[in-house]
């Protein structure tokens, strides 16, 4: 019904249209600026705070702190690969943006990148690279003056090796008679050798793309210019005396040659004498038998001074020259008999001869003897038998002759390919500048200083770590640090997981890396105060081995590391050397650390005569009480230890040196012959309990207080060994079965406990008499390897962690931490992966948690509390699910509920349908 | 209490609404009439504000339905065409979602409810799940939802579409009862429906009004003579002859059936041949067994004028 | 008014809770977290948070409530029932915001009907009742969100199924398609892009961190979402 009329529809009718459709569109386009107004609005003024008591995905306080206290700009690099198919890494690097985002927003002066292209990573390293090399300028160029110097020494060692070869291929060369020469010759080839490993090494180490080892390299190095300077040494000191010698013997009327040859003739003429006197074999006897052999024996008297003198003119050429002894010819093979074996022993002329004078002398007596009974028959038989040993000794001298003649040949004609090296190697010219080059290079290495940047290297190989860069300081955190493991919960079989489980504690560990990376000057002084006195001089076989603190100084390089990384200055104090504290020159707090002392060396019951060692006793306990009672603050630490009892009495508890002063000044001890331990009670037998070989080791840390030194721990995974409790004391109780006296308790003093293993059934301890019973049920096991005592067992609550406070002089307190927890910051178990799994050989990430501990007790005790970081959050978990409830729970969800929720609907339906 | 100015309403080039004016005074029942697609509901929809006008005005009570619809809805109670409502709920509750709507307090909602399910007879449906109930019932049930506040115009859409004979009477007998009280104004296709209830009827067809008046005022329009109907036997074509010859007869058709003849006679304006046919009938002894006269019917005006109107539009095509 | 919006709020309770949507939806939704909780969630020694759930509820929740919303002003528009709504003496806006509300209430029944997840866990650990009572704070808005881009999308057209396609397809894009150019973008563009991103702002309720900047975000543009879908029926009127 299309009327064209549509003129009459006409403009009043369009206009009014036209106006409503303007304001639609206007209010429209009004609505959306409003919209975009308000929300640009909210997002410049907003308020932003972690709501959950969890707090997991905010910053601490801690954070906003530093953050706020920034005054350089802080760039933090994530290495984070991305991997699609490892849900686990989306997981953590989306966690990880998160986090940087928060930072972000909060300070401008914090920004990050996520680097995942291979082109940001080389970008990331060029950068590193540019601060590395700074740093390690020195080195390189200490690193450029050894391989000027190698290079010099190997080709000189190339040089003097193919000398050596030539003289060495020549049979008639002077050196050639010197097996020594030989070994020489040998030596050149190897330190060329070495030479051309180090230099190869080295240059892996210092490549020009990637990131140099500059540490490694020179510590390389180093190792081989000691190699190359005591081998070039003692080369050149043995060439020397070779050209004294040749020197000499080279000469025309060389007296040594002379000697040679003097004692060569008069050996002969020597002989000749003695053959004299009872003529050749086979000829007719003498006419005077008797005075023959009268004569005979006389001679034998001048023949042996004779030969003294020849031997000691050849002594005097030795003694000149002792190099020639190590001519080839300097000695022969003779026949022998040694035990009634005949054998070829290898001679020198002097002792021949001192055997002839020796078998003269011998010959002598016999014949007087003979002479003496004066028998018709023994004379002639003794002039037979002298006639036969002038024979051997003819043989005897023919053979020196030849000797000596042939000495002396080789040694007057030195060949000129020995000349020449010969000349070379006078007065240390062989390798002489090269040694004192080396050793000005050495030199230089010791001055280098230390390098900082010396493992981020190795740091940047690993995946996930974050490098926070500020100024021109540089810190990597690595992958362990951030994402730490979880705890345990005890009672849930938390055995064997595929894999770790790890818990996000970025909040603590990059906010600690900022807060000591742009921190100028140290907080306070760490004093590690031992007591080990030397090791007795006595080391014979069947002393016992010395008594060693369980946590002694040398092993506590971890610890120091991550003190002094975290900005504290760091000194160690044996009080069995001094006295008096280390000299420190800051006007900073000082905490102390009190390591367990070592305990008394038991006495050696095979030598009472040994001086009695030195013993941590009062005078020691005078000193600290002292620091104490000035307002100190420290950490007490201690560990179960048991040594064996002397006289083979089996095990017994060495005494906690600073018990007595503990419990005089602050009313508690550490029980250290004691050891608390998780095991695994046995449900099917009362008192009967499985013992876990790995949690022996690694006893997981529950019961941590809500005290700023240990709230940070609840989070993680905390694993000790060998704890020992700590016991407060009421005043009532007496004292202990401690060598020292003690004093009344005193009862102003506040405890605060700080880490408590409440009472459960998985946490026992046990006393040493306890724990050789449990050792010998371990051996004696039965099939299932459950144990029992016998007994119930000794449950907690048990602390391990005590805070002890009383005032002090001048309106000050004294804060100590006593701590039955020694033995878990000492480097070899801060050093060893913890297993987890036996059967697989699985193990996972280092224990170092427990670090944190020690860190935020000296936060603590240095009154900066507010420095301590948060630590991962602990979530709440899940404990565990009975098998039963499982089904029920799922029929319940998967059923029962969704029908609860139909079931309103299906009433309705039905009530509709009347 | 409704005027109407000059309503337009085009959709584009499609005008289905085109100038049309007419008022309608307070106790008026004026049926609307017009083929379909005449654009009754349109104006309709217009007036009760579901639709806004392309051009010119209309007002209800004094109100502009444009800029006062607030209060143009209140007094209008309003039946669409479909009747639609909601069919989960029960008839109660959809009255009673009603009368909230409209601002009944809780008592006023009961009473209300009360008098209009006596008014539709609703009886016991009015408990019933409006899905379970027949169309006429329906139609009710949405006849009283219109009645709830009780409004000073209805306005009823095509109200006895799809009943049976016996609901359309009632319907019928129910708007009549209501005219007493509002004013209605009603819609239909069907003439006769306009023509027994209405005392006005408003023509209308392509978008105009063709015509507006009583429905008597309309039938005199509609010819100027009227019908008779005879039947007779006999010779037809004698009686037609015959018949033809009487004064005032225009024309005459025949139909034969079973030797009676019906013979439909068109007379003259004021003409009543009706004696001289009975005469007829007796002098040449010509059996009749019906003569009648047949007033004019709306429809025959209706069809009339709406070809008329097709005429025109056809004309008024060609021409341009 | 107020008296008005009750009324429409009631009769779309009503409409809701007879149809037989809401039942499919609401023990599907249960079916389907009822196993990812049992199966993700109430592990041994896992973390007792309801944070995954939430997480998961969010994407459910866009496929979920544009199903419930679908029908509600397409099917007056198909049904005829919108010419007695609008002729009678109510605003558009009251009947937008007696939609809104029928269909928050309902999405509230829902919601706290996944409270059992929380009694569960805290049966068998101690999670952190404030975190997960702000996620549920955060769950509300978001219900609120997206009910109201149901129900715009709802007013465009009369059928649903078209209403529910680009519900789901309008919080998609503001959810996902955001998300992946704000990755490969970067620098200003990228803030601005996660700044409309859904999720992101319901990561902060999940994780329990109250951000005036999100609940801002949620309760802006819901109401400009309502705005608009009034918009669209009172041009309804205009065409």
């Amino acid at each position: 019904m299309a009327v064209k009329d549509s003129n009459r529809a006409t403009n009043v009718g369009s206009s009014q249209r036209f106006a409503i459709g303007a304001n639609v569109l206007l209010s429209v386009v009004l609505a959306v600026g409003l919209l975009i107004a308000v929300n640009l609005i909210a997002s410049i003024k907003s308020y932003r705070s972690d709501l959950a008591s969890v707090g997991n995905y905010g910053l601490s306080d801690r954070t906003k702190n530093v953050l706020g206290s920034l005054e350089k700009d802080v760039k933090l690099s994530l290495l984070y690969e991305p991997d699609e198919g490892d849900k686990a890494q989306q997981e953590r690097i989306a966690r990880m943006l998160d986090y940087c985002a928060e930072l972000s927003r909060f300070s401008g002066k914090v920004s990050y990148q996520h680097v995942t292209s291979d082109r940001q990573r080389e970008s990331l390293v060029a950068e590193i690279n540019k601060n590395l090399s700074s740093e390690a300028d020195a080195h390189k160029i200490a690193l450029e003056d050894f391989e000027r110097v190698r290079g010099r020494a190997e080709a000189d060692l190339v040089t003097r090796y193919t000398e050596a070869q030539a003289i060495l291929a020549n049979n008639e060369s002077w050196l050639g008679g010197f097996p020594l020469f030989t070994q020489v010759s040998l030596a050149l080839d190897k330190l060329k050798e070495a030479s051309q490993e180090a230099a190869e090494e080295i240059a892996e180490l210092t490549p020009k793309t990637g990131i140099p080892k500059y540490g490694e390299a020179v510590t390389r190095a180093q190792g081989t210019v000691e190699t190359l300077a005591g081998g070039f040494s003692q080369i050149s000191d043995l060439m020397g005396r070779l050209t004294q010698l040749a020197s000499e013997t080279s000469k025309p009327d060389s007296e040594y040659i002379a000697l040679l040859r003097g004692v060569s003739t008069d050996l002969r003429d020597v002989i000749n004498n003695l053959r004299a006197q009872v003529g050749p074999a086979g000829s007719d006897p003498p006419s005077d038998v008797k005075k023959a052999l009268k004569g005979y024996a006389d001679a034998c008297i001048t023949t042996g001074a004779a030969l003294e003198d020849l031997v000691a003119r050849v002594d005097r050429f030795s003694t000149a020259f002792p190099i020639v002894q190590e001519h080839e010819n300097w000695t022969t093979q003779v026949p022998s008999r040694v035990f009634s074996q005949d054998v070829m022993m290898q001679v020198e002329v002097a002792g021949i001869l001192q055997d002839m004078g020796r078998s003269l002398s011998k010959i002598r007596l016999e014949v007087l003897g003979v002479i003496d009974s004066g028998q018709k028959d023994d004379l002639a038989l003794a002039l037979t038998k002298a006639r036969r040993n002038v024979d051997a000794l003819e043989g005897y001298v023919q053979d020196c002759t030849n000797i000596l003649a042939g000495l002396a040949d080789s040694l007057s004609s030195v060949d000129p390919a020995s000349g020449s090296l010969l000349q070379d190697s006078r007065e240390g010219g062989l390798f002489g500048k090269l040694v004192d080059d080396l050793n000005q290079v050495k030199a230089k290495f010791e001055d280098l200083p230390e390098l900082k940047l010396a493992d981020v290297a190795d740091q940047l190989k690993d995946d996930n770590a974050v490098v926070i860069e500020c100024g021109d300081q540089l810190r990597v955190v690595g992958f362990e640090t951030i994402w730490p493991a979880r705890p345990a919960i005890p009672g849930l079989q938390d055995d064997d997981p595929a894999e770790t489980e790890r818990t996000f504690n970025g909040d603590s560990a990059l906010c600690s890396n900022i807060l000591s990376i742009t921190s100028d000057k140290a907080f306070a002084n760490v004093v590690l105060v031992a007591y080990e006195p030397a090791a007795p001089q006595q080391q014979s076989p069947f002393s016992p081995p010395p008594a060693r603190s369980s946590l002694p100084l040398a092993s506590l390089s971890k610890v120091t590391t991550t003190l002094e990384d975290a900005n504290f200055n760091v000194e160690q104090w044996n009080l069995a050397e001094s006295k008096d504290p280390p000299e420190i020159d800051n006007d900073l707090d000082t905490i102390h650390i009190f390591l367990p002392p070592a305990p008394p060396q038991p006495p050696n019951p095979f030598n009472r005569q040994q001086q009695p060692s030195p013993m941590f006793g009062d005078a020691e306990r005078e000193i600290v009480q002292k620091i104490l009672d000035d307002g100190g603050r420290g950490i007490f630490l201690a560990s179960w230890t048991i040594t064996n009892a002397p006289f083979g009495r089996g095990l017994m508890a060495s005494p906690y040196g600073y018990n007595p002063l503990l419990e005089s000044t602050f009313n508690v001890r550490i029980d250290n012959g004691v050891r608390v331990m998780n095991v695994t009670p046995d449900p099917r037998t009362a008192n009967a309990f499985f013992i876990n070989a790995l949690r022996f080791s690694y006893m997981p840390l529950i019961g941590y207080a809500d005290h700023p030194v240990t709230s940070p721990m609840q989070g993680t995974r905390s694993l000790a060994d060998s704890a020992a409790p700590v016991l407060v004391l009421d005043d009532s109780e007496t004292t202990t079965n401690d060598d020292a006296t003690t004093q009344p308790a005193t009862s102003d003093t506040t405890h605060t406990t700080l880490l408590e293993i409440p009472d459960r059934e998985e946490y026992i301890s046990a006393d040493i008499d306890s724990f050789i019973q449990i050792a010998n049920e371990v051996n004696s096991s039965r099939g299932d390897g459950a144990l029992n005592l016998g007994r119930p067992l000794q449950r907690g609550p048990f602390k391990l962690m005590v805070a002890c406070e009383k005032p002090a002089s001048d309106d000050r307190t004294t804060r100590v931490i006593v701590a039955g927890l020694a033995a878990c910051f000492a480097d070899q178990y801060l050093n060893n992966k913890v297993p987890v799994s036996l059967e697989q050989f699985r193990s996972e990430s280092e224990p170092l948690e427990n670090l944190d501990l020690l860190l935020n007790s000296i936060y603590w005790l240095n009154d900066t509390p507010e420095l301590i970081g948060r630590g991962p959050v602990p979530v709440p978990r899940i404990e565990r699910i009975p098998t039963g409830s499982r089904g029920y729970i799922q029929a319940f969800f998967w059923a029962i509920w969704p029908a609860v929720v139909l079931a309103p609907g299906l009433f309705l339906w039905f009530m509709r349908r009347r | 209490m409704i005027q109407v100015k000059n309503l337009t309403k085009a959709y584009g080039d499609r005008v289905a609404v085109n100038g049309i004016s007419f008022h309608i005074d307070e106790g008026e029942i004026v049926g609307f009439l017009g083929p379909n697609g005449a654009g009754k509901t349109t104006t309709m929809r217009m007036i009760t504000c579901f639709m806004p006008a392309t051009s010119g005005s209309a007002s209800v009570g004094g109100h502009d339905v444009f800029t006062e619809s607030m209060q143009v809805r209140r007094v209008i109670g309003y039946l669409p065409e479909s009747t639609p409502l909601d069919i989960h709920l029960r008839a109660r509750e959809y009255l009673n979602f009603r009368g909230k709507i409209r601002g009944l307090s809780r008592s006023e909602r009961a009473a209300a409810i009360k008098r209009v399910a006596d008014l539709c007879w609703l009886g016991e449906f009015i408990n019933r799940p409006i899905h379970q109930l027949s169309k006429g019932m329906k139609q009710r049930v949405g006849l009283a939802d219109a009645l709830l506040h009780d409004p000073k115009v209805l306005i009823l859409d095509e109200p006895t579409v799809g009943l049976d004979p016996t609901q359309i009477r009632e319907t019928r007998n129910l708007i009549q009862e209501l005219a007493k009280r509002h004013t209605v104004l009603l819609s239909s296709h069907i003439l006769p429906e306009v023509e027994a209830t209405c005392q006005r009827t408003i023509i209308i067809a392509g978008g105009s009004i063709v015509a507006s008046g009583s429905p008597d005022e309309l039938k005199t329009r509609i010819r100027e003579g009227s019908r008779l109907i005879a039947e007779l036997t006999g010779d037809a074509a004698a009686i037609e002859k015959a018949v033809k010859a009487i004064n005032g007869v225009k024309e005459v058709a025949r139909e034969s059936d079973n030797g009676w003849h019906r013979f439909i006679i068109e007379t003259n304006k004021n003409a009543d041949p009706r004696e001289a046919i009975y005469k007829l009938a007796t002098e040449n002894k010509w059996s009749m067994r019906e003569l009648r006269l047949e007033a004019g019917t709306l429809e025959e005006f209706f069809v009339r004028i709406t070809a008329e109107q097709a005429a025109q539009r056809k004309a008024a095509e060609v021409r341009s | 008014m107020i008296d008005r919006i009750k009324a429409l709020t009631e009769r779309e309770l009503a409409a809701i809770f007879l149809s037989f949507i809401a039942y499919v939806v609401g023990v599907l939704f249960l079916l389907v977290t009822g196993m990812l909780f049992t199966f993700e969630t109430l592990t041994e020694g896992g973390e007792a948070t309801m944070r995954p759930l939430f997480d998961h509820m969010s994407w459910l929740l866009i496929l979920a409530l544009p199903l419930i919303t679908m029908r509600m002003i397409s099917d007056e528009y198909a049904s005829g029932t919108v010419e007695t709504l609008m002729t009678a003496p109510v605003s558009d806006a009251e009947v937008v915001l007696g939609k809104f509300f029928g269909t928050f209430l309902f999405y509230v029944a829902l919601i706290l009907s996944t409270l059992v997840y929380v009694v569960a866990l805290a049966m068998f650990s101690k999670p952190d009742l404030l975190a997960t009572a702000y996620g549920y704070l955060g769950l509300l808005l978001l219900g609120a969100l997206y009910a109201s881009v149901g129900l715009f999308a709802s007013s465009l057209t009369r059928h649903q199924l078209i209403a529910a396609v680009l519900a789901i397809a309008i919080l998609a894009l503001f959810s996902y398609a955001v998300d992946y150019l704000a990755m490969i973008q970067g620098g200003a563009w990228r803030n601005t892009l996660s700044y409309i991103n859904i999720l992101h702002h319901f990561k902060d309720f999940s994780k329990g961190i109250f951000d005036t900047k999100a609940i801002v975000f949620f309760v802006s543009s819901t109401a400009f979402f309502l705005f608009l879908c009034v918009k669209v029926m009172e041009s309804k009127r205009w065409r």
